[in-house]
């Protein structure tokens, strides 16, 4: 087993390599010139060389990424273009923000998304279970930012229960918890729910044509027996991976929420980022960003490893 | 006809077009403008003030590099914090005229290349700290300081270091390299705000203004508080503390004004004009600026070079019905050269071109290009860039010029597209002086020259008009420019849009200003009304 889980590490790394390659050629060929968009449109020639020369911009691209690549694995993240100050530094202040936003959407999402799956595989093709099936799925259909926006209008501008933007969390007091996240944390909820909770219902109902659910349903177990001890253990390998994926969905999805809401969490920097030409910035939130679902990812492989026993003794 | 863009991306293409641009004004001074179109007009005047109260004013961006300091301000929320917390040497008011800031007087010789400013007594820093013709000294240097790069370097460059001194606490002497009489007015602009002498820290920052920085996290918030000690005195300011954020999506930043949770914001989008009508408790500000869209043709090439091609695309166009498609309504018609109507060198006797089919079929066959297909690039980078190409083509098409909307994306569209392409759109926020509006995109040697225009007699005229200080001949001077460039210049430009903004109607005491959203942000009036 740990040979597996050691395998799917090394692979983890190989994928983050890879991907460093990407992030960084991407960021390469992003049209415009960093030089203007750091010193604006109205710039002088000899400003824009003159910063060119001194951020390094014109080194060839293969010992720019050999530096970066370097400086990466050393943890040292370079300097923002923009500010000119630690990568990390900025980093640091926002990634804070947007782990609370991620951690608290996935605690709220995840036994909700479940929970609401095994109820519905419990009782198939009744009223909950066709009015859930409907609900999620016209939930998902929306993207997030016309979830986002309809939250708004209806909870801030309407009722005015809640603030429309978030640009100053406030996690010092519990109402400012509340106020700071709840919008945040459903639109997330609205764009994960749907996978987590239809997934839940399928595995948990293959198991259940199983015989020996049969055997249980025969031999006078309950309902709730049946499908909690005998059912959702089996089933529980897609389901913790499709949570996992769904986690890492999370990691995207706080992009968009930030930007809607206005939340100064990495999600956010990242698209300041891209619209200021600060690549080193760009470069860290996407690494950050694919880190943490290569993480989610494996954790998954390795959840599905514990919860079935074929695997676990694998020759 | 109004169909939202992606405004995110829009709105960050403008940002980083906000240059030395919104700050100042001319220099001696006629007209009026700033009024209020939409809100209920309201003077500061008649109502007494009330004091106290927090408020909140969110920006349409924010980033990292978000600075207070004042030299290089670059984006409109840095222009706005910085009018909260410093003082100019001089301002100008919303009546286009300059009046004392932390200069009281100010006089030049009869060539207008030495100049003497009086600086005022009693003022004090927010440290404590009194301020002197030495912070001004200073703070002046510091924007001529090539190390410093302050993009309004090279608006004062004409000034001569070499000769810039304090000669006591109250007189600030300089001589200029070549005459320009609109100096006072160049030191209207923002990044000549004061700082105090030897000030390198601009994340604590210290200045004279009405308000003292509190907190600064770039990217996320600034808060100020009011300044006890302001040399205005009247009890201003009256608000106890301003907080400043950045929303940049359009749709988020006015749904928070909905909510309640900002009282003010700049740039309310054409599109949600709409709704803003029939809110409660919001006003909308429509100021008329001297920001236009310009649809420059690179004269030294075909098809552009003939002038005959240039007025053929310039009679194609009902400005009127232009303004009110793809603006709302909300702007005041061009006459194709950039100096605005409220300017003081304004010249009213040109008038602008009426759509004339004729004249277009006219022109065109005069300059054998009838059947020319006319590219002309825009993008979302443009405010309302791209539905005023489309209507405009259209008006264009059916008057008998084949005139064909091409966009780019905004993503680097000054670096790739502006300048590189025949006929490509471009926005400029205005610029302090007829004479700096006139000849940073039409001089022969200009640095963007976005029409490749080469006419020595301009040239000429501006120079002129520069080294006299007599008013009635320089507005002459002026007046054949302006005319030149309608009637021979290589820009269209239809439109000068308005400022768009919105405040809460408690929020009082602000005065529409043409020269930037919200009043310029000069905010030491303005209190809530509860």
């Amino acid at each position: 087993m740990f040979r597996l889980i050691a395998q799917r590490l090394l692979l983890g790394i190989v994928t983050l390599w890879v991907i460093s390659l990407l992030v960084f050629s991407a960021t390469q060929i992003l049209p415009g010139d960093v030089a203007i968009a750091i010193l604006g449109n109205e710039s002088t020639e000899e400003a824009r060389q003159a910063l060119r020369d001194r951020l390094g911009l014109e080194k060839p691209m293969m010992e720019r990424y050999g530096n970066w690549l370097a400086g990466m694995v050393q943890g040292d993240l370079g300097l923002s273009l923009a500010t000119e100050t630690p990568v990390s530094r900025i980093v640091g202040l926002r990634i804070t923000n947007s782990l609370i936003l991620a951690v608290v959407t996935a605690v709220l999402a995840v036994p909700i998304s479940v929970g609401l799956g095994l109820l519905s595989a419990a009782y198939p093709g009744s009223i909950f279970d066709k009015t859930l099936t409907v609900g999620s799925l016209l939930v998902i259909s929306l993207p997030e930012f016309v979830v986002g926006l309809l939250l708004v209008l209806l909870l801030a501008v309407q009722l005015r229960w809640l603030p429309a933007v978030v640009s100053t969390p406030n996690f010092s007091t519990v109402d400012g918890i509340i106020r700071t996240l709840t919008l945040p944390a459903l639109t997330l909820l609205a764009s994960v729910q749907a996978h987590m909770i239809r997934m839940t219902r399928a595995a948990v109902l293959d198991v259940m044509r199983r015989p020996y659910i049969e055997m249980a349903l025969l031999k006078g177990a309950s309902k709730r027996r049946i499908i909690l001890r005998h059912a959702l253990p089996n089933a529980l390998a897609p389901i913790v991976n499709v949570v996992a994926l769904n986690l890492g969905y999370l990691v995207s999805g706080v992009v968009i929420v930030e930007v809607v809401f206005s939340y100064p969490g990495l999600g956010r920097l990242m698209v300041d980022a891209v619209a200021t030409r600060d690549i080193p910035v760009v470069q860290v939130t996407g690494m950050i960003f694919c880190t943490a679902y290569i993480l989610l990812t494996l954790a998954a492989d390795v959840a599905a490893v514990f919860t079935n026993p074929r695997l676990r003794y694998a020759k | 006809m109004t169909k939202p863009t992606d405004k995110s991306i829009e709105a960050n293409g403008l940002t980083r077009r906000e240059f030395n641009t919104t700050a100042a004004a001319a220099g001696a001074a006629v007209a009026a403008a700033g009024m209020i179109a939409g809100g209920p007009r309201q003077a500061a005047a008649q109502a007494t003030p009330k004091k106290g109260g927090k408020i909140r004013a969110a920006w349409d961006s924010t980033s990292a590099k978000d600075t207070l300091d004042p030299a290089k301000t670059l984006s409109l929320l840095d222009l706005g914090r910085a009018t909260l917390m410093y003082n100019r040497i001089v301002e100008v008011g919303p009546d286009m005229k300059l009046r004392p800031g932390l200069a009281t007087s100010w006089e030049s010789n009869k060539k207008a290349d030495e100049w003497v400013f009086k600086i005022r007594k009693g003022v004090t820093f927010h440290n404590g700290k009194t301020m002197t013709a030495q912070d001004i000294v200073y703070t002046i240097h510091r924007v001529l300081n090539p190390d410093v790069a302050s993009p309004a370097r090279v608006q004062i460059e004409d000034i001569d270091p070499a000769t810039l001194r304090a000669e006591d606490n109250e007189t600030v002497r300089f001589k200029l390299k070549s005459p320009n009489a609109d100096m006072a007015g160049l030191f209207a602009i923002q990044h000549l705000n004061v700082v105090p002498l030897g000030a390198t820290d601009f994340m604590k920052p210290i200045g004279t203004g009405p308000f003292m920085c509190k907190s600064f996290e770039p990217g996320v918030n600034a808060v100020f508080v009011r300044n006890p000690n302001y040399w205005k005195g009247n009890g201003m300011p009256y608000l106890d503390e301003v907080e400043t954020i950045g929303i940049p999506d359009p749709t988020a930043r006015f749904n928070a004004l909905l909510a309640g949770d900002i009282q003010a914001m700049t740039k309310v989008d054409a599109s949600l004009l709409a709704r803003a009508k029939n809110a409660p408790g919001i006003d909308i500000m429509s100021t008329p600026g001297p920001a236009y869209a310009s649809y420059p043709m690179r004269s030294d090439a075909p098809p552009f070079e003939s002038n005959d091609t240039r007025l053929a695309l310039k009679y194609a166009v009902d400005r009127q019905k232009l303004l009110d498609l793809a603006y709302a309504g909300q702007g005041v018609i061009a006459n194709d050269q950039p100096v605005p109507p409220f300017d003081p060198f304004y010249c009213a006797e040109n008038k602008a071109k009426a759509y004339d089919p004729d004249k277009v079929k006219f022109h065109l066959k005069k300059a054998n290009a009838e059947n020319q297909v006319f590219e002309l690039y825009t993008s979302t980078a443009i405010a309302g860039g791209v539905d005023a190409a489309n209507v405009y083509a259209e008006m264009a098409n059916k008057a008998g010029a084949n005139v064909k909307v091409v966009v780019a994306p905004a993503d680097g569209y000054w670096a790739a597209t502006w300048m590189k392409k025949p006929w490509a759109m471009s926005f400029w926020w205005g610029r302090p002086t007829a004479d700096s509006v006139m000849s940073v995109t039409f001089t022969s040697g200009a640095r963007w020259n976005e029409g490749a225009w080469k006419n020595p007699k301009f040239d000429q005229l501006l120079k002129d008009a520069r080294a006299i200080t007599d008013v009635p001949k320089r507005k002459q001077l002026y007046c054949d420019a302006q005319m030149l460039l309608s009637n021979d210049g290589p820009s269209l430009i239809p439109i000068f849009t308005n400022w768009i903004d919105g405040k809460s109607s408690k929020l009082k005491g602000i005065v529409p200003h043409p020269m930037g959203s919200l009043g310029l942000f000069f905010w030491d009036g303005a209190y809530l009304d509860t």
